[in-house]
């Protein structure tokens, strides 16, 4: 087809949320130049408002599924599904830090601005159908992200955490491009779609090199969503970040990681089923048992959230091996176990920043010491946030977890939902450890609550959205299902 | 005569690349760097893309190198005792790069093919008459997104680098 004028402006057109994204990108820098010395403030409400926007042009898609930009990008359910999570996630982290970013003295234009440049890359990446443009997504992330992690420049572990950030990024990066370059030459395709024809077309699709290629693609993959063993960076990036960007990490490049792995596995190499499935569930196992054995003998908080996030990815890994089997099953408990961890992963950053002040960051879990008695409310909202991460019954974790198992159990995997219930039996201690520190212990001195108006709006948000996905989960499950109804 | 020309260049390449990772002086690994840049551009010869060639030597071999050698000037490398800090891995580090040697060669020396079709590019090459011509109009049609991806990830790249290195005004 021949690319003119009018079918750019048609494409463009259907990235118009993403379009708002960069408008909103080119305010805040333009404001941040006309106003040096004032306050930075309205440019934190400016890009929190642009992410809203975003958010609301994303749902006047009007459900018609092509591929943009002669092939580098589609518009899908899938894609749909995901840029309603990441604007979720982006718009809970400007709420909770709006108040942070000056406590720490860090409120600048671009913070405001790489928030958004991140979201952009993660944006790029769901609803990426070439493996290029999935790249470039993912590097736009990496690079933002790394900047957000150096932050706090007088903070050491800031520093270091951005270090550590940027090596293995460029790291994996080199490594995905190899990955990309090896499937490139063997099936002389870089989209997603073409390569999965390509793949049915031939007699015998068992070729080494693009073995090796998926390989070092879910290679490149796993230091986005940190399943093990390339987790190195994650409790260090965590402990060293700004919370809210900690938060932030916790979950965008994750989801969107989760949304890129799904689309190549499941449409690109569905043909090599055999092999990423086995390759999935050994990965599956270990990042679970690692995640929360190590996740045990944590006293920071950030550190104990980081390999409780490793070992609920493991849980999610669990998801896709049984989608080799069943693939609605698999990916519906996939994407709804990411959506609803959305909400109680990032509340417990929350809490810590509500408990931080100019002073002192509250991190270890001495620190939560007896919180019921100085602020009931904040430790009741933190104990919901725990129960949901540990999947106690009338918890949304519960249902979440429950999912993912009886997709498994279905597939057949007997010996993977076994490790996976001791897994869950494991982490319920860690979890409960928190909840006991809070409830039971005496009050340490000079606990005190931060709350600003944006902080709980956040919170209240997520405590909302966690009980009500608790309550009604099949509303979530059904668009759940909905989202992926086309990709398969 | 083409495949061993290839061979050449591609040894070149590697060798070159293993000298820079091994290299005890930080100089010398720029100095091997140009030469990997040099015979990946050879590489980029023999298959037909001139205009990639001879960016490859100007942006690489060129300005991206000398960059290196003003950071090395600038930063103070003699403090650095780099070696020290990576002796403790360096068994392991070595025997897990040969069994990933291994392995790539396992796979490459299994079933030697390459697509023999031509690919899109070479088709409107001949079609378009040049090379740049053709990276030109693909750029502005259909690499479009990545083009102007790349160039959002250069601003980013930018304003980063300024939010690092600016000097913090202080606050009371």
């Amino acid at each position: 087809m021949q690319y003119n004028f009018v079918v750019l402006l048609g494409d463009i057109k259907q990235i118009s949320a993403e379009m708002v994204i960069i408008l909103t990108i080119v305010v805040i820098m333009l404001m941040d130049i006309l106003a040096p010395r004032g306050d930075k403030t309205l440019l934190a409400y400016i890009s929190l408002g642009g992410t809203l926007l975003a958010a609301l042009v994303c749902c006047t898609w009007n459900g018609v599924e092509q591929s943009i930009f002669s092939g580098a990008l589609v518009v899908d359910r899938f894609a749909f599904f995901f840029k309603l999570m990441l604007f979720t996630i982006t718009a809970l982290t400007q709420l909770m830090s709006i108040n942070y970013v000056k406590l720490r003295n860090i409120n600048r234009g671009e913070f405001h601005a790489l928030v958004l440049f991140a979201t952009l890359g993660m944006l790029i990446m769901v609803s990426g159908a070439d493996l290029l443009s999935i790249y470039l997504g993912l590097e736009l992330n990496a690079i933002a992200c790394c900047v957000l992690v150096a932050f706090l420049r007088q903070n050491v572990k800031s520093n270091e955490a951005a270090l550590k950030y940027f090596v293995l990024s460029l790291f994996s990066s080199g490594i995905l491009l190899y990955g990309i370059s090896l499937v490139y030459g063997v099936t002389g395709e870089i989209n997603i779609y073409k390569i999965a024809r390509y793949l049915s077309g031939q007699q015998n699709v068992s070729h080494p090199m693009l073995h090796l290629g998926l390989v070092l693609l879910v290679v490149g993959f796993g230091f986005k969503v940190a399943y093990v063993p390339f987790h190195m960076w994650v409790p260090d990036v965590y402990e060293g970040a700004p919370i809210s960007v900690a938060a932030f990490l916790s979950l965008g490049p994750k989801a969107a990681g989760f949304a890129v792995l799904v689309r190549i596995v499941m449409v690109a190499v569905f043909t090599l089923k055999v092999e990423w499935s086995i390759l999935f569930s050994l990965l599956a196992v270990v990042t679970m048992t690692l995640g929360n054995l190590t996740a045990l003998c944590q006293e920071n908080i950030r550190r104990l959230l980081a390999y409780s996030g490793i070992a609920h990815v493991g849980y999610m890994l669990m998801g896709l091996v049984a989608a080799a089997n069943y693939p609605q099953l698999g990916i519906t408990s996939v994407i709804f176990y990411l959506l609803c961890y959305v909400f109680f992963n990032i509340g417990p950053f929350g809490i810590i920043i509500l408990l931080c002040n100019k002073h002192k960051i509250c991190e270890f879990i001495g620190d939560f010491d007896g919180l019921s008695v100085r602020s009931p409310l904040s430790a009741f909202v933190m104990t919901i946030f725990l129960l949901s991460l540990a999947g106690i019954p009338p918890m949304v974790g519960f249902v979440a977890k429950f999912l993912i198992f009886m997709a498994a159990m279905k597939a057949e995997l007997y010996w993977l939902v076994a490790i996976g219930i001791i897994n869950s039996a494991i982490a319920m201690f860690y979890y409960l450890r928190i909840v006991v520190a809070m409830y039971v212990r005496a009050p340490k001195p000079g606990l005190k609550i931060n709350a600003s108006p944006s902080l709980t709006i956040a919170l209240a948000i997520m405590v909302g959205f966690t009980l009500l996905m608790g309550i009604y989960p099949a509303l979530f499950i059904g668009f759940a299902r909905y989202s992926i109804a086309t990709l398969l | 005569m083409i495949h061993l020309f290839f061979l050449m260049f591609s040894l070149i390449a590697v060798i070159a690349s293993w000298r820079v990772v091994a290299a005890k002086h930080i100089i010398h690994a720029v100095l091997w760097l140009v030469v990997t840049f040099f015979s990946t551009a050879c590489l980029f010869v023999m298959l037909g893309a001139e205009f990639l060639a001879a960016i490859q030597i100007l942006v690489y071999a060129g300005a991206i190198i000398i960059l290196y050698v003003f950071a090395i000037m600038l930063v103070n490398v003699k403090d650095l005792d780099i070696k020290a800090h990576f002796h403790k891995h360096r068994r392991l580090a070595k025997l897990l790069g040969l069994v990933i040697f291994a392995e790539l060669g396992l796979v490459f020396l299994q079933r030697f093919t390459f697509l023999q079709a031509k690919g899109p590019l070479a088709v409107q090459q001949a079609e378009w008459g040049g090379n740049s011509e053709v990276i030109g109009r693909l750029l502005y049609t259909d690499y479009i997104l990545p083009f102007e991806l790349a160039s959002i990830i250069l601003l980013v790249a930018i304003i980063g680098a300024v939010v690092l290195a600016i000097t913090q005004e202080k606050r009371a």
